[in-house]
């Protein structure tokens, strides 16, 4: 039977030593074996190895199915046994279970969000080669001078198409048919805005839509606000009264997880047609533009080449400008990538809690099934089955644990995305994939240590009761614990860090009072009635102060250059940030003035030649008095007549730089009324009936100042929000573990406390030793997260304009309430076994 | 009254009469010549597990070291279980066929 001519065929014994089960294999190869033998004998080696062939392939089904059989009658009784498990300890269960889909819920939600944090603008058709042109002076800046797109597709011919893109003022008035609404979306783009980016199209040609400059596309919400149930095509709308349009398009409404917005284009030719030729002046920044490259070019080189084109224009901008990717747009200007960091660490660190309490518990409860586990061993169960079966408990539980999540996730989202201001969906794409792969990795990390700890007991001495299980492993539990600690303190500094800075911010003031205004915007005629507007509001009791602006409060974001002074050292900024705004702007807003005075009509020249300054600029101009010095602009000088204290122009997170306010009577784009506090509500129902009385032709719509400034800060807001309802969760969720570990020690130490107490230890003392283990363990996890939360959250200070001061407050209190927390969860456990009677304990000894 | 499938019943008898030399080359032999049907190995090690769970067959893995170059081999013994449930069977198929005389059974047709 040696060498090859007689065996059989090598492949069908390879299948036949596979399915055949692992005790009976050698014999039922045997079997085979010997019938092949005697055939080959009989008939030939060939007929032998056809029969042995056939043999394996007939005899498959039969044996599978035999396998099966078998460890379906093994597969139900580790069922049935976790089962019997799960209830006998459904605390131990409830708390590993509860922790796990807490764990999973939370990273199901951080992922959704993670997942649509990064698929912003990734629905463009060649986003690779789209990039924002950004213009760096002292300050970086998303827009550019108007002619800088036309100028670089027709200069550098690696561009294949340029688009532009500007704001409307916001607040215009867009009526058609017998409708009116005031439009904050009004956007203008270049012609070939909707071949450049892919917003579909739902009527009109992509292609011609604003070709002419009285076309204008509208979103399919904009058209069933304004032409419900009929085709908005070769329709007019006319814009702030003046001008006509006719509605060459409909495009989808845009997705939320779109850098650009907007409810209505209108071609950039009517803007330029329309504006003074200062648009089109190469010495201020308006509209933002993109670029398009062609295949195969490299930014990198073309960023090199056109660095210097606004500079060669004249116009006076030293700007250079770069290209930066159309995708990293939403965490360059608006979002920070820092927060999707911030919030998939936090999701690993939730799962991480909730994982080492699953280990943990295992681990702990290994006393229970050591008995279990001898038996099955000396029952005949291989290592492999022992492994096998805790695993499969293990991952019983994690999907137990992953539904429980699904229904947990299901349930918060809608406060989540209340929360988050976006619209996710469970069913989101690759999620429910990726989240049953991950329940399974989780199931598997889990279950794979405390298999293998479990599976290498040795019979005879669990038997003999010479295996005292759970002393070896208490190390490990002790440092997951520390680990859990560690990172739910880190979480905790983190968030209370985060707390501080915002709150600086907040504290820090805006500079002006915030209280008590009514914004009002002014369109196309109606700002000619601004004068009359006025002096009869002023004339009621419950109107304090109005002004007017051209671009409103926070938003001062217009700045302009050549600016010079006597003294200016040439490397300091000539660029500044500028507004226009109309009598009586500081008092209304309360801005408080350190030197000289507010405009005012008793000095006529104040119109054409005056300025305020803030104390930023003041600084920057040197000397002790900045009152009654010059500043000029190209060929025109200003007065300053007055210095204002700081004051947030801008969102808070910005930079307070310098600022030049000009006085402009006709302005009125935004008025701001302060009304007397406490008659809000009469008070705008006055302004509403006079502006009703002065105006009727325009609608009356005003907001609150307050909800302008919250809608600023309102993305930090929510991030804070989210990272605190997590950070609470990993604290739940360790105190959860703790819980479980604590009440199993005291469990486990009942007799140890009953002779304690017998030879006289007082309840106190009992208390103190089951405690003190935990607590050290508390002292280990700050160590290990102080240094670690010093490092990440001073990275995350630096980009911060106004950076709060750490301090050791968050790590003192974190430390405090983990103390705490920990302290009331052992404690609990550590009373009760304390002061249970040592008769009870020790009475079968 | 124990139901086994005619092949237990054939793989039964066939472990009774070879005693101790029932493993499964000659359990198959046997049984193929007493059913007239070629079995495959795989389905007669199928009904050998059933029988084990039953209870009816035990076994024993052995080491055979003159023979064959000292290969392993499983045989399989009756058990008194076993025992008893063939002696049933056969006493069931009696009484099925009590009061059918052996003339009658000669006859082409039953009428």
């Amino acid at each position: 039977m040696k060498g090859n001519r007689h065996s059989p065929p090598s492949a069908a014994a390879w299948i036949l030593a596979r399915i055949a089960r692992k005790e009976d294999r050698p014999s039922i190869l045997n079997d085979f074996l010997e019938i092949h033998e005697e055939l080959a004998a009989e008939r030939g080696l060939g007929a032998a190895r056809r029969w042995y062939w056939v043999q394996v392939l007939r005899s498959l089904p039969p044996f599978v199915f035999n396998n099966f059989c078998w460890s379906f009658i093994m597969f139900k009784n580790y069922v049935k046994v976790a089962l019997r498990n799960l209830r006998r300890h459904w605390g131990y269960s409830l708390i590993n279970i509860a922790g796990l889909a807490v764990g999973f819920a939370c990273c199901l939600l951080i992922t959704l969000w993670v997942l649509d944090e990064l698929s912003f603008d990734a629905f463009h058709k060649d986003v690779g080669r789209i990039y924002h042109v950004l213009c760096y002076s002292e300050f970086e800046n998303p827009t550019t001078p108007t002619l800088l797109g036309p100028t670089l597709k027709e200069e550098f011919a690696e561009i294949a198409e340029a688009v532009r893109f500007h704001y409307f003022f916001g607040g215009d008035m867009l009526a058609a048919d017998d409708k009116i609404f005031y439009e904050s979306g009004i956007r203008i783009a270049d012609s070939s805005f909707f071949e450049f980016f892919s917003f579909p199209f739902l009527k009109g040609n992509p292609r011609t839509a604003l070709e002419d400059p009285h076309s204008i596309v509208i979103s399919r919400a904009t058209a069933e606000k304004y032409f419900p149930g009929k085709n908005p095509l070769g329709k007019t709308m006319t814009l702030n009264r003046e001008h006509e349009f006719t509605v060459s398009g409909v495009v989808e409404n845009v997705p939320p997880n779109s850098t650009l917005q907007f409810d209505i284009i209108v071609p950039m030719a009517f803007r330029i047609a329309t504006a003074g030729a200062w648009y089109l002046e190469w010495n201020s920044l308006y509209p933002q533009t993109f670029v398009k490259l062609r295949p195969g070019c490299r930014s990198e080189e073309l960023n090199r080449k056109i660095a210097d084109v606004v500079p060669t224009h004249g116009g006076g901008r030293k700007d250079k400008i770069s290209l930066l990717p159309f995708r990293e747009r939403r965490f360059h200007l608006y979002s920070d990538i820092a927060y999707v960091y911030m919030f998939s660490a936090t999701a690993i660190f939730v799962l991480a809690i909730a994982w080492f309490n699953f280990i943990n518990l295992a681990t702990a409860r290994s006393a229970d099934r050591a008995k279990e586990i001898g038996m099955r061993k000396i029952s005949g169960a291989f290592r492999t089955h022992i492994l096998s079966q805790f695993l499969g408990e293990s991952l019983l539980l994690s999907f137990t644990a992953f539904c429980g999540a699904l229904l947990l996730a299901a349930l918060l989202l809608p406060s989540f995305n209340a929360l988050t201001g976006k619209s996710l969906s469970l069913s989101n794409g690759p999620l429910i994939p990726i989240a049953v792969l991950f329940a399974l990795l989780t199931g598997l990390a889990a279950g794979v240590y405390p298999a293998l700890f479990l599976s290498g007991f040795e019979p005879v001495k669990v038997i003999k009761g010479e295996f005292r299980a759970g002393v070896k492993s208490s190390r490990l539990r002790k440092s997951l614990v520390v680990v859990q600690f560690s990172l739910s303190i880190l979480l905790m500094i983190g968030v209370l860090i985060v707390h501080k800075q915002l709150g600086f911010a907040r504290r820090v003031g805006t500079g002006y009072d915030r209280e008590n205004i009514v914004l009002l915007s002014m369109k196309g005629g109606s700002q000619t009635s601004y004068e009359a507007l006025k002096s009869e509001l002023l004339g009621n009791p419950r109107i304090i102060d109005i002004t007017g602006m051209r671009v409103p409060l926070p938003y001062f974001s217009w700045r302009q250059d050549g600016f010079h002074w006597e003294g200016r050292d040439p490397s300091q900024p000539g660029e500044l940030s500028t507004n226009m705004v109309n009598y009586d702007f500081i008092n209304t807003f309360r801005i408080k003035l350190l030197e000289g005075r507010d405009f005012s009509r008793d000095y006529p020249s104040d119109a054409a030649s005056s300025c305020l300054i803030n104390e930023e600029l003041a600084k920057l101009m040197g000397h002790q008095k900045a009152e009654g010095r010059e500043l000029r602009q190209g060929d025109r000088s200003y007065r300053i007549i007055g210095v204002m204290k700081n004051f947030h122009y801008q969102t808070l997170s910005r930079r307070i730089e310098p600022l030049v306010l000009r006085l402009e009577p006709e302005v009125a784009n935004v008025v701001g009324v302060r009304i007397s506090p406490g008659s809000l509500s009469a008070a705008i129902a006055d302004i509403k009936e006079t502006w009703e009385h002065l105006i009727p032709e325009y609608p009356f719509a005003f907001t609150f100042f307050d909800d302008v400034l919250e809608s600023g800060y309102n993305d930090t807001e929510r991030t804070r929000t989210i990272l605190n309802a997590f950070t609470v969760l990993a604290v739940i969720i360790s105190c959860l573990g703790l819980f479980g570990l604590a009440s199993f020690t005291a469990e486990q130490r009942t007799k140890e406390v009953g002779i304690r107490k017998v030879l006289g230890s007082s309840v106190g003392g009992v208390i103190a030793l089951l405690t003190k283990e935990y607590l050290k363990c508390i002292v280990w996890a700050n160590l290990a997260a102080w240094p670690a939360a010093y490092f990440i959250m001073q990275g995350w200070l630096k980009k911060f304009a106004y950076r709060a001061e750490i301090g050791v407050g968050p790590f003192l209190l974190s430390a405090a309430a983990a103390f705490l927390i920990a302290l009331v969860t052992v404690s609990r456990q550590a009373v009760r076994a304390a002061r249970a009677n040592p008769v009870d304990a020790l009475r079968y000894e | 009254m124990s139901i086994i499938t005619r092949l237990e019943e054939a793989i039964l008898i066939a472990i009774w009469r070879l005693k101790d030399h029932a493993y499964g080359v000659t359990i198959n032999k046997r049984v193929s010549k007493s059913l007239q049907k070629n079995y495959s190995l795989g389905s007669l090690y199928f009904s050998l597990d059933q029988l084990l769970r039953k209870g009816y067959v035990s076994k024993t893995i052995t080491q055979v070291h003159q023979e064959k170059g000292g290969r392993s081999r499983t045989y399989y013994r009756l058990t008194e279980d076993g025992k008893k449930a063939l002696l049933e069977v056969r006493d069931y198929q009696k009484s099925l066929w009590k009061g059918i005389s052996e003339v009658a059974i000669d006859l082409k047709e039953p009428r």
